[in-house]
């Protein structure tokens, strides 16, 4: 439970699974909704897929992912959308906007 | 290599503890021998059940994971059983006066038993390369399946707690035909072809 956990702990993976649930997608599609590298793309599904809750499988060079999550798994994904880090809030917005601004700082000092 | 063996330690405790309780009521009450002779029965087919599924891994891995369930479903028949047979030896020797209790307790027994079935339907999933249909409609059919059954054994578990004996039986009932009917519609929509489905022997999404 405790890598089910981790897996929905960071915002990627949650929009990830968010994505399958409309469908089997693969690794191209969706790494298209996202503004970072494949590497980190691979290691966000490969922790996905260590926390049983997708699976993938291969289909001549490309890599089809789905959704396995079980009812619980899923409400627990639903929990950490409603109560959690959500994409557009105004709070994310916000911390983002601070990372930036220290990263900022930090880089002309 | 033992399949889930924390779970056939607990069948295997389970059904003894359920032949140890047939035998004390058979003791308590022996005027109704051929009731206690159906349970005891039971027990016995359980215990052959868990016996080939601990020794069939040994032979052959390839249906492990169906003889995983055997376990399980023996700790839960076992328990479906068991509180009853328990109960009714209480009130053989004057412990519980509640005639009921054995029923609710059965009904919440069963309502959990659905939980656990409808939580692991979405994983259930075949191997995507050899879905029949799009696997997106599948997948969606099996999430809406686990919820309704997670949902339905819920809602009679809490029916059983709370109704009384009468209203949670007519409850359940309603429950059941309600999850089986979605599963049932579900199931002849997922048969029937979408008006954009894939051509056929496109078994992975557009796009891949």
């Amino acid at each position: 439970m405790n890598k089910v956990f981790k897996a929905l702990s960071d915002p990627t993976r949650r929009r990830v699974l968010q994505l399958l649930r409309e469908r089997p997608l693969s690794a191209g599609e969706l790494s298209d909704h996202f503004p970072v590298s494949k590497p980190t793309m691979s290691a966000h599904f490969a922790v996905l897929q260590e926390a049983g809750l997708i699976e993938s499988e291969k289909s001549g060079r490309t890599i089809v992912y789905r959704l396995v999550m079980s009812v619980l798994e899923d409400a627990l994904l639903g929990f950490a959308e409603t109560f959690g880090w959500r994409p557009d809030s105004k709070r994310t917005r916000r911390v983002r906007d601070v990372k930036a601004a220290k990263t900022l700082a930090k880089g002309q000092a | 290599m033992v399949p889930n063996s924390v779970m056939f330690r607990a069948a295997s405790a389970l059904t003894v503890a359920g032949i140890v309780l047939v035998v004390a009521n058979w003791y308590a009450r022996p005027e109704a021998a051929l009731a206690w002779m159906a349970p005891l029965a039971m027990f016995a087919v359980m215990s052959a059940a868990l016996r080939l599924s601990w020794r069939a891994p040994r032979r052959s891995t390839g249906n492990a994971t169906a003889l995983r369930g055997i376990p399980t479903a023996v700790v839960f028949a076992a328990l479906m059983m068991g509180i009853p047979l328990a109960l009714s030896l209480a009130r053989s020797y004057g412990v519980v006066d509640d005639i009921d209790l054995g029923r609710r307790s059965t009904g919440v027994l069963i309502g959990a038993f659905l939980v656990m079935l409808g939580n692991v339907m979405p994983k259930n999933l075949p191997p995507l390369s050899s879905m029949r249909d799009d696997a997106a409609r599948q997948q969606a059919f099996q999430r809406l399946l686990g919820w309704a059954w997670v949902l339905c054994g819920l809602a009679s578990a809490i029916t059983w707690l709370a109704l009384s004996i009468d209203s949670a039986e007519v409850a359940t009932t309603m429950l059941m035909v309600i999850a089986m009917a979605i599963t049932i519609v579900q199931l002849v929509r997922l048969r029937k072809p979408r008006k954009n489905q894939p051509a056929a022997g496109l078994k992975y999404p557009p796009g891949v």
